[in-house]
């Protein structure tokens, strides 16, 4: 066991989602139908967001965790 | 030991993230994780299961404990009386409707409002420390705990302080897959 209070855990973001492509997308006419449109809920999670994920975290989650 | 919010997003990250580390940790979801219902993409659909087949290797225990309430996870994350008063809706609504609709419905309804108070989300942060904490303490020399988790969530979880309106200061608003490392007081 270790003492504590001197522990870090990593806190890392999930990868991109459809949700957040389709806000950056988002005009300001769109921004609210696109903020509570149904279909969005829970969304799905991109091939492009996965990319992410591998290519910038994946080595610091290795080394660490 | 990696701890992930049952958001499909965040599993999804945590599989890339982890399965083929070397030292294969064990994955615990952790419904009280979850993201802040601000927007749809914060509302799941109700738990199917179909999760669980997705992902055979997490532990799904904590939602297990649900028991009944285990398809409305999202909602019994809530705080009182909010969770109350969505049931509720959920409750009065047409047997047709899907609950995350009731949800976002309401959502619309009150809208720039929030349903989640700061108040009740730092509540459930200062838990979710609590419990990391814990964990921390058993684990053997090497050992680390990663989260998985939420932007907006995250800012209340790894804030130094709050406001008078409990909104967190001193905090970081993480990018898209970007990590940061939190010390535990």
């Amino acid at each position: 066991m270790q003492e504590e209070g001197s522990k870090t855990i990593t806190v890392i973001r999930h990868a991109q989602s459809q949700f957040n492509l389709a806000k950056l997308n988002a005009t300001a006419d769109t921004e609210f139908a696109v903020q509570f449109d149904k279909q969005l809920k829970d969304a799905e999670i991109t091939e492009l967001g996965m990319k992410q994920v591998t290519i910038q975290t994946s080595n610091h989650a290795h080394s660490q965790i | 030991m990696v701890f992930t919010s049952p958001l499909r997003r965040t599993l999804e990250t945590t599989k890339r993230l982890f399965e083929n580390h070397p030292n294969q940790p064990k994955i615990q979801v952790l419904p009280e994780i979850r993201e802040i219902i601000v927007d749809a993409g914060d509302v799941p659909y109700p738990w199917t299961g179909e999760l669980e087949k997705a992902y055979p290797n997490y532990d799904f225990s904590r939602l297990n404990k649900l028991e009944e309430k285990k398809p409305l996870w999202f909602v019994e994350v809530m705080e009182e009386p909010l969770k109350e008063r969505i049931n509720g809706l959920i409750d009065q609504s047409d047997p047709a409707t899907l609950p995350s609709d009731v949800i976002i419905d309401e959502m619309m309804r009150i809208a720039p409002a929030h349903l989640e108070s700061p108040h009740g989300v730092m509540e459930r942060a200062l838990k979710v420390r609590k419990f990391l904490k814990e964990q921390a303490s058993r684990l053997r020399d090497g050992e680390k705990i990663a989260v998985v988790a939420h932007s907006d969530f995250i800012t209340f979880l790894i804030a130094e302080e709050f406001d008078a309106e409990e909104k967190p200061l001193k905090t970081k608003h993480l990018t898209n897959c970007e990590f940061y490392e939190y010390k535990l007081e």
